[in-house]
C-alpha cells in the first residue's frame, strides 16, 4: 500500500539547492579530472538537473534527445532480457557522449573529445556514478518532515504571475 | 512530471501534443516555433522520416522567463500519430504534465480521433494515470475545412469529460497560442496546488487520498475511468519490485522516493552558480537574468568547494595514464628534457677533450690519438714524409722528426689563423711542445733552403708559405 506522501513523491521530482550544489561540485571535479568537455545530470523525462563544463549546443535539446535515446534502448534491453541498459556510449569523429544511469530516475551525460580514451571516461564515470547516487539516495532518504520545516514552496502568487507572463508573451498572438 | 529544481531556480514541465496522424500536431509546434518571441523558444528538434512524418517525436523548448523567482520552462513534445508507433508514443508520454489533444474536425477522421483518445487513456493507464489526472486541453483543428463538424457534435463525441476546448486552424496559426496558454495555465495551477508553501501543503497532502489531480472546474465529477484509477494504481505499485522486468513502461514504481518538500540552501557547501563554468549561457538568459533570486547571490560569495571534492582514490596507474593521455602530458616532456640534457653534456665533453689540454692529458695516450689523431695526423702526414726524405741530408736532426709530429698537432688546427700568432700557441702551451717548436724553425729552414735539392713539393708548400707571410708581416 502506498501512502499519500509516497504517491505524491512518486509523481514529481524535486531537487533542493543544497543537493544540486553538491551534484555541481562533484560534476565540476569530474569534468576537470576527466578533461571532458561537459557533464550533465538529467532526469529520464529530459529535464536538466545540473550541468558543468563548456556547452556548444542547446542543453534543453540535448537533454531531451539523450533521454529519448535512452528510453528507446530500453525496449532493446528487454528483448535481451535486461530491465534496461545502464551505460550507453556514442562515439563520433570529434565528440563522443557517454550516458550512465544513476539509480532509477536520473542519467549522467558526459560529452568529451574523441581524442580522450573512452576507457578512461568509462572508469571515471563509474566513480562519478557512485558519488552521485550517494547524493541522490541521501536526498531521497531524508524525512519529508525535515524538509517541510524549511519548505519554501513556489510562492502563493506563482500561478498569478504565470498568467501575466503568458499574456505578456503570447497575448497578441 | 514536473521537475522543480531549487538549485537552479527552475521549474520544468512537459507538455505533449497528442492526436491521430495528420491532425496537425507538428504544425502546431512549428507555428509556436515560428511566431513566439525568439528569446522564449529554443531550437526545434524533429526526429522525422524522410517524408517529414514524425518518427519518434518533435521537441521544442519554451522558456517563459522568471515567474515568482523561478525560471519556468515548458518542453513541448509531439508524438507520432500513426497507430503502429504506439511504443514510441508511450515513451514520449512518460512523465507528462499536460496533454493537448489535437483532433481533426473532418467527419471522416472522427473514428481516428476516438481511437487516438482511447489510446491516450490506455497509455496513461499503463503509467497508473487516468485522463483526469493529467491536465488536458482539446484543440479542434482544421476548422477551415468545408465539411468540418460542428463544435457541438465534436464535443459530444470527443469531449464528454468537459475539458477546455479551442478551435484552431494550425496551418494559419489560429488557436495555437490560445491552446498553449490554456494548458500552461492548467499545468501551473496543478503544480501550484502541489507545491504550495508549507501551510498550504499540509492541507493539500491530507486531500491526497487519490493521486493529486487538478482537474479544471469544467470537468464533470463522475467519469468512467476515474473510479477505476485508484485501485489500479494501488494494486500495481506494491506488486512491482524495482528491478522487476515488467513489460510496462510505467515510471513511478521503480523510482526511488524523492524528497517531498523544497528546502533552501543553507549551511551546505556551495558552488558558485552555473555561470562560473558554463561559459556559454543561453542567449535567452539576457532578459531572464534581470531578477536573480537572492539565494543565487549568496552562492556566488561562497568559495568553490569543488577542489575539496575527492572523486575517490584512483590507483596510480590510472593517474599516470591520465597524465600521459593529456596533450603534451608530463611523460613526453620530461623525456625530451632528459634527452636534450644528455646531448648537451656529450657536446660539452667532446669540446673539453678537444680544446682543454688539461682534460685531454687525463686520457690515455691511445685514446688521445684516437680522439684527436685523425684531425691532427692528416695535415701532419706530409711532415714526416719530407722529414724522412731529407734524412740523408740531416741525419742528426732525425730525432726531431718524430717530435715534430706532436707540435704539428696544434699547428694544423690553426692554419686559418693569422700566421703571426702561430708560433706563439705552441710556445705558450706545456713545456713539452716548446723545444720542438724551437727546433722547428731550423727544421723548416733546411726544408726551405733545400727546395732546389729535393724534388718533394709537398713539404715545401706550407713552410714556404709561412715564412713568406711572416716576411710580409714584417
Amino acid at each position: 500500500m502506498v501512502s499519500d506522501n509516497d504517491a505524491l513523491r512518486l509523481r514529481r521530482l524535486v531537487f533542493y539547492a543544497a543537493d544540486v550544489d553538491r551534484i555541481n561540485a562533484v560534476l565540476l571535479a569530474f569534468v576537470k579530472k576527466a578533461n571532458a568537455q561537459s557533464a550533465l545530470v538529467i532526469d529520464k523525462e529530459g529535464h536538466m538537473v545540473a550541468r558543468q563544463g563548456f556547452f556548444k549546443q542547446d542543453t534543453a535539446a540535448l537533454s531531451a534527445l539523450v533521454s529519448g535515446s535512452f528510453a528507446s534502448t530500453r525496449e532493446v534491453a528487454r528483448l535481451l532480457g535486461e530491465p534496461e541498459f545502464r551505460v550507453l556510449f556514442h562515439q563520433g569523429q570529434g565528440q563522443s557522449i557517454h550516458i550512465t544511469l544513476l539509480g532509477e530516475r536520473t542519467l549522467c551525460v558526459t560529452v568529451f573529445s574523441s581524442a580522450i580514451k573512452a576507457g578512461m571516461i568509462q572508469v571515471l564515470c563509474k566513480e562519478l556514478a557512485v558519488q552521485l547516487e550517494a547524493i541522490l539516495n541521501e536526498a531521497a532518504k531524508r524525512k519529508p518532515e525535515d524538509q517541510e520545516k524549511q519548505n519554501e514552496g513556489l510562492g502563493k502568487n506563482f500561478s498569478d504571475e504565470m498568467k501575466n507572463q503568458l499574456n505578456a508573451l503570447f497575448g497578441n498572438l | 512530471m514536473v521537475q522543480i529544481n531549487f538549485g537552479q531556480r527552475e521549474v520544468s514541465c512537459k507538455v505533449v501534443f497528442y492526436g491521430p496522424g495528420m491532425s496537425g500536431k507538428t504544425t502546431n509546434l512549428e507555428i509556436i516555433h515560428k511566431k513566439a518571441p525568439k528569446d522564449a523558444v529554443g531550437e526545434m528538434v524533429s526526429i522525422a522520416t524522410e517524408t517529414d512524418r514524425t518518427l519518434y517525436f518533435d521537441f521544442l523548448p519554451l522558456d517563459l522567463g522568471q515567474v515568482a523567482g523561478m525560471r519556468t520552462k515548458f518542453q513541448l513534445y509531439t508524438v507520432p500519430g500513426q497507430i503502429y508507433y504506439n511504443a514510441t508514443r508511450k515513451l514520449v508520454l512518460q512523465g507528462v504534465d499536460g496533454v493537448i489533444f489535437v483532433a481533426d474536425s473532418s467527419p471522416e477522421k472522427m473514428a481516428e480521433n476516438l481511437e487516438s483518445l482511447q489510446n491516450l487513456r490506455d497509455n496513461l493507464a499503463e503509467m497508473s494515470l487516468t485522463i483526469d489526472d493529467v491536465p488536458l486541453v482539446i484543440q479542434y483543428n482544421k476548422r477551415d475545412l468545408p465539411n468540418a463538424m460542428s463544435i457541438a457534435d465534436l464535443n459530444a463525441q470527443i469531449n464528454p469529460m468537459g475539458v477546455p476546448t479551442h478551435e484552431g486552424v494550425a496551418r494559419e496559426g489560429k488557436g495555437v497560442f490560445a491552446t498553449l496558454k490554456e494548458i500552461s495555465r492548467l499545468v501551473i495551477e496543478k503544480l501550484n496546488k502541489e507545491h504550495a508553501p508549507a501551510a498550504n501543503r499540509r492541507r493539500t497532502n491530507t486531500a491526497l487520498g487519490a493521486p493529486p489531480s487538478s482537474t479544471p472546474p469544467a470537468q464533470p465529477t463522475a467519469m468512467p475511468p476515474a473510479p477505476a484509477h485508484t485501485p489500479v494504481a494501488q494494486q500495481r505499485l506494491p506488486q512491482r519490485p524495482p528491478p522487476a522486468p515488467a513489460p510496462q513502461m510505467a515510471m513511478p514504481q521503480a523510482r526511488p522516493p524523492m524528497p517531498a518538500q523544497p528546502t533552501p540552501a543553507r549551511g551546505m557547501p556551495q558552488l558558485p552558480p552555473q555561470g562560473h563554468v558554463q561559459s556559454q549561457a543561453d542567449p535567452r538568459d539576457k532578459h531572464l537574468a534581470k531578477a536573480k533570486p537572492p539565494s543565487l547571490d549568496n552562492l556566488k560569495q561562497q568559495p568553490p568547494v569543488a577542489a575539496k571534492v575527492n572523486l575517490g582514490a584512483t590507483d596510480p596507474s590510472l593517474k599516470r595514464y591520465q597524465e600521459a593521455s593529456r596533450p603534451g602530458g608530463g611523460g613526453v616532456k620530461t623525456l625530451l628534457i632528459v634527452l636534450i640534457g644528455l646531448i648537451v653534456l656529450m657536446i660539452m665533453a667532446v669540446v673539453a677533450v678537444i680544446y682543454v689540454p688539461a682534460v685531454r692529458s687525463l686520457l690515455p695516450q691511445d685514446l688521445q690519438r684516437a680522439l684527436i689523431g685523425p684531425s691532427a695526423t692528416e695535415p701532419a702526414k706530409p711532415v714526416p714524409v719530407p722529414a724522412i726524405t731529407p734524412t740523408p741530408a740531416s741525419a742528426a736532426e732525425q730525432p726531431a722528426v718524430p717530435s715534430a709530429e706532436k707540435p704539428a698537432a696544434p699547428a694544423p688546427e690553426k692554419p686559418a689563423e693569422p700566421a703571426a700568432e702561430k708560433p706563439a700557441p705552441p710556445a705558450d702551451k706545456p713545456a713539452e711542445p716548446a723545444p720542438p717548436a724551437a727546433e722547428k724553425p731550423p727544421a723548416e729552414k733546411p726544408a726551405a733552403e733545400k727546395p732546389a735539392e729535393t724534388p718533394a713539393p709537398a713539404p715545401t708548400e706550407k713552410p714556404a708559405d709561412k715564412p713568406a707571410e711572416g716576411a710580409n708581416g714584417q
